[in-house]
């Protein structure tokens, strides 16, 4: 059966390297580092004390009312993104289309925030053991709604709605640093469907607090090259030591093809696959061999009925640590076999830092610009080759190149793989015909 | 897609504060028994509403036999990790996997999909102490950290543990989602499985969902909010004042036909569709005439190319509170007629499990359809003004032969709405 296809029209972007596309993109190119020393508390005593922060960021105007109350940084960071991406589509919902537009997001863990369990621990806890019936007793000195709204798991979600108006499908994702790119298959797969014609989907993130840096500590999953924060994410280099954290929120409008073409929308690419699969190992570690990785790749070239030989770039996963790095490479060979030596791969992880939850979307929206502009981004700080990392991770800089099919792959802890496929809007194909 | 790829149900389970089966949950629905109980935790006493649908009998080492995934698990998980086993387990999908010469096609046709509901506010509580030590003080709270807090911390409380070890549990690979969207997250499990088989993307799918909704401090913020009642969860009477919270969890094998008829698979039941849509309001709102759930439901009739008459039963929402009750019933009125299709609802029994919510009401409607059974409301006096144009009922009432669809309603925060068809299996 045909296949609705899915246009890529609008870009949004609030990450480490720039609030918006046009500086996120040409600060990437220019070699430019997200990553310093954590500004938004005092982490100095922390192993890992560097992460790349979103900067200068203010919420936008038009978002500053009473709908905004349950928002919290990375929800304004979403809030930013998707209404960069409608104005850049030149189309959002309105009264007579909101039924037909949906939204799907790769929503943070949405956990509550330091201050927050703070104020919990004075009113309830005071030794650090809880007592509930201070909690009654102090309600009306604790109690706000807005501490509620902000961590309700579809709280982001819900924001979005309100703000632009969408009134058809919605959802909330969350596996872990795969659902920016889950949340974007799903999205492609309503379009296809028929349960939409038009897409808010993305992901928005930041674990860059008191608890969520002392979770990754905990685990000694964290970059510790603090005193050089510029080259501490290494993909794929071989004295990586870890990754480092990352916020933000990338959006991107997705629409059925033909309306966009009707409309004269400029296509910035077809989103043409997905590939999603369960690794099914262990909760933080993927297989050495690249199993459930290896599958994600091979079924989003299936579903978008491309052959290996058609990709011309991979933006990886790439985050620094020692396993992922190690089994996406074994993935990528597994897939690609020969063409190693000659396909470009880079992971754009080495600027931004690592997004999570938001993770996938940037690196979507990177792809998508890497087609349009015809570069590459280079792998940042991969300076000591890793005998067992050996593919062409472009490591002198931007590179020139016309690209008419690239992926972009986000894997999670708990083993949750996707792989998206982007094909340039001109790719000469016989899909979905 | 063809419309011959139907989707099947060959397993399922449920754990409620009726019962740590399905059957149990079903019996006790039947019987007009309530697992709605005062929560158990004496430390909760000064607390003005203390309703709670509790489990009776948790005991993790008997629910998950692997003692090393109980240290790096929270207790949601083991509620949705041993519904997933259960509905596994039902559907005799591994004794056929077995027989196969190599396990791999299998296992990556297999989805898993989840409805999870995200982090719960307990799950925090191990940085109490230190919070308490340290009292704002980042130097000595990063120094006494390693100390004072698991390693594990974070891998206990990811939203996606469920997922993860289902997957692990049994090997399976295939395409996955893990929805975080309150109150209707397991209905859009449901809902993306049921797509993933009719598209090919996938040839079966374990769909589970889980929540402690009454955990203490959702139960405080549930209550300001003025959603709790205190004295019963009556869906639709004219005492109705509020929902009460509850645990549990549910599971359901959902497979292609040809994967069913594959391995002679008991039919249960069939998902014969789906739909979620949002009101676009604010994250608590509920819109009073229910107009977006009945152009909801209308879609969904229209989809699935029925008429109201073909509609033996409606399993409501139903979840207490009277604004959600009214603007339910008004849209169930406005598609289905007044006094029209019979209605129902389980909440008054089981408690409202939010996240877990829709598919335990889609676990008993397959009851409901086996049974040819249309349990009553035990709790329900007179139908309050606004829902008088409610077919509800105190007593059971028999699913007549000739209906062979039961619509599923679930609600949640974000104005969400979400409805299933259900249908017999007619093998």
């Amino acid at each position: 059966m045909k296949k609705r296809r899915v246009a890529i029209t609008g870009l949004g972007v609030v990450c480490p390297l720039g609030n918006d596309v046009q500086s996120t993109w040409s600060n990437l190119l220019a070699g430019q580092s997200g990553i310093d020393t954590i500004q938004q508390f005092d982490a100095t005593a922390f192993p890992a004390r560097i992460a790349a922060e979103v900067k200068q960021f203010s919420l936008p105007k038009p978002f500053l009312n009473k709908q905004s109350r349950h928002v919290i940084s990375f929800t304004g960071y979403a809030l930013a993104a998707a209404a960069q991406a409608f104005d850049d589509a030149g189309i959002s919902p309105t009264a007579e289309s909101a039924a037909r537009w949906g939204v799907v997001t790769g929503s943070g863990m949405m956990t509550a925030e330091y201050e927050y369990l703070h104020r919990f621990q004075r009113a309830c806890a005071p030794d650090g053991k809880i007592d509930w019936s201070l909690l009654q007793t102090n309600a009306y000195d604790f109690y706000q709604q807005i501490d509620f709204g902000k961590t309700v798991s579809n709280s982001g979600l819900s924001l979005l709605i309100q703000h632009f108006g969408i009134e058809g499908y919605a959802n909330s994702v969350h596996t872990a640093c795969a659902s920016g790119g889950q949340a974007l298959g799903l999205a492609m797969q309503v379009i296809r469907r028929g349960d939409a014609d038009f897409m808010l989907a993305g992901g928005f993130d930041s674990m860059i607090n008191p608890l969520g840096l002392s979770s990754f500590c905990l685990l000694g999953a964290l970059s510790t090259y603090n005193d050089t924060p510029k080259t501490a994410s290494r993909p794929f280099d071989g004295t990586r030591n870890g990754f480092v954290l990352g916020e933000g929120a990338a959006f991107l409008v997705l629409e059925e093809w033909s309306k966009a073409r009707a409309r004269g929308a400029k296509i910035y690419a077809e989103l043409a696959g997905e590939g999603n699969t369960l690794s099914s190992y262990r909760i933080t570690d993927s297989h050495p061999n690249g199993d459930g990785a290896r599958q994600a790749i091979e079924r989003a070239l299936k579903d978008a009925c491309v052959k290996a030989s058609d990709v011309d770039y991979i933006n990886a996963h790439g985050t620094s640590t020692k396993m992922n790095d190690l089994s996406e490479t074994n993935a990528i060979k597994a897939v690609f076999k020969e063409r190693v030596t000659t396909m470009p791969v880079s992971s754009t992880k080495g600027q931004t830092g690592h997004l999570i939850a938001a993770a996938g979307a940037l690196e979507a929206v990177l792809s998508v610009l890497s087609i349009e502009h015809a570069k590459v981004p280079m792998t940042a700080n991969l300076t000591t080759p890793d005998p067992d990392c050996d593919l062409d991770f472009v490591v002198e800089g931007p590179r020139e190149k016309s690209l008419g099919v690239v992926i972009s792959n986000s894997f999670g802890f708990g083993g949750s793989n996707s792989c998206l496929l982007f094909k340039h809007p001109e790719f000469e194909e016989v899909t979905h015909e | 897609m063809s419309d011959t790829n139907r989707v099947m149900i060959t397993g399922f389970s449920a754990l409620t504060a009726c019962g740590e089966t399905s059957e149990e949950t079903w019996a006790s629905i039947l019987s007009g028994e309530t697992g709605l109980r005062e929560v158990s935790d004496e430390s909760l006493s000064s607390w003005p509403h203390r309703l709670s649908g509790e489990l009776k009998n948790f005991q993790p080492a008997k629910m998950l036999p692997d003692r090393k995934l109980l240290k790096v698990i929270s207790r949601q998980d083991i509620l949705g990790i041993n519904a997933a086993m259960q509905a596994v387990e039902h559907s005799q999908l591994i004794p056929y996997r077995d027989t196969l010469e190599s396990p791999d096609v299998f296992n990556e046709d297999t989805a898993v999909y989840v409805g999870s509901p995200g982090n719960k506010y307990f799950q925090q509580y191990d940085f109490l102490p230190l919070v308490a030590k340290t009292d704002g003080d980042m130097q000595a709270f990063a120094s006494q950290l390693f100390s004072e807090v698991h390693p594990m911390w974070l891998l206990r409380i990811l939203p996606n543990n469920v997922l993860a070890y289902t997957g692990i549990t049994y090997g399976f690979k295939g395409i996955n989602q893990n929805v975080t969207n309150h109150a209707v997250s397991g209905t859009q499990a449901i809902i993306e499985a049921y797509h993933a088989i009719r598209s090919g993307l996938a040839e079966r799918a374990v769909v589970v969902a889980y929540d402690v909704a009454a955990e203490p401090q959702g139960l405080f913020y549930y209550d300001m909010l003025g959603v709790i009642s205190g004295r019963d969860l009556k869906p639709f009477d004219s005492e109705h004042d509020g929902t009460v919270l509850a645990e549990g969890a549910a599971a359901l094998v959902l497979e292609s036909e040809a994967s069913a008829r594959a391995r002679s698979a008991v039919c249960y039941g069939e998902i014969a569709g789906g739909l979620a849509t949002t009101e676009a309001n604010g994250l608590f709102s509920v819109e009073a005439d229910g107009a977006h759930l009945s152009s909801l439901l209308t879609r969904l009739l229209e989809q699935q190319q029925l008429s109201a008459a073909d509609i033996g039963c409606i399993v409501a929402h139903g979840n207490g509170n009277p604004k959600s009750d009214m603007s339910e019933a008004a849209a169930i009125e406005a598609v289905f007629g007044t006094n029209a299709v019979p209605v129902t609802a389980f909440k008054w029994a089981m408690g409202h499990t939010v996240c877990a919510s829709g598919i335990l009401d889609t676990v008993m409607a397959v009851h409901a359809l086996q049974a040819r059974c249309i349990p009553g409301i035990a709790n329900l006096g007179d139908l309050a003004t606004d829902c008088k144009g409610l077919n509800a009922k105190q007593v059971s009432r028999t699913l007549p032969e000739d209906k062979q669809c039961v619509v599923m309603i679930n609600r949640g925060f974000g104005g969400m709405n979400a409805c299933l068809v259900i249908k017999s299996c007619d093998n």
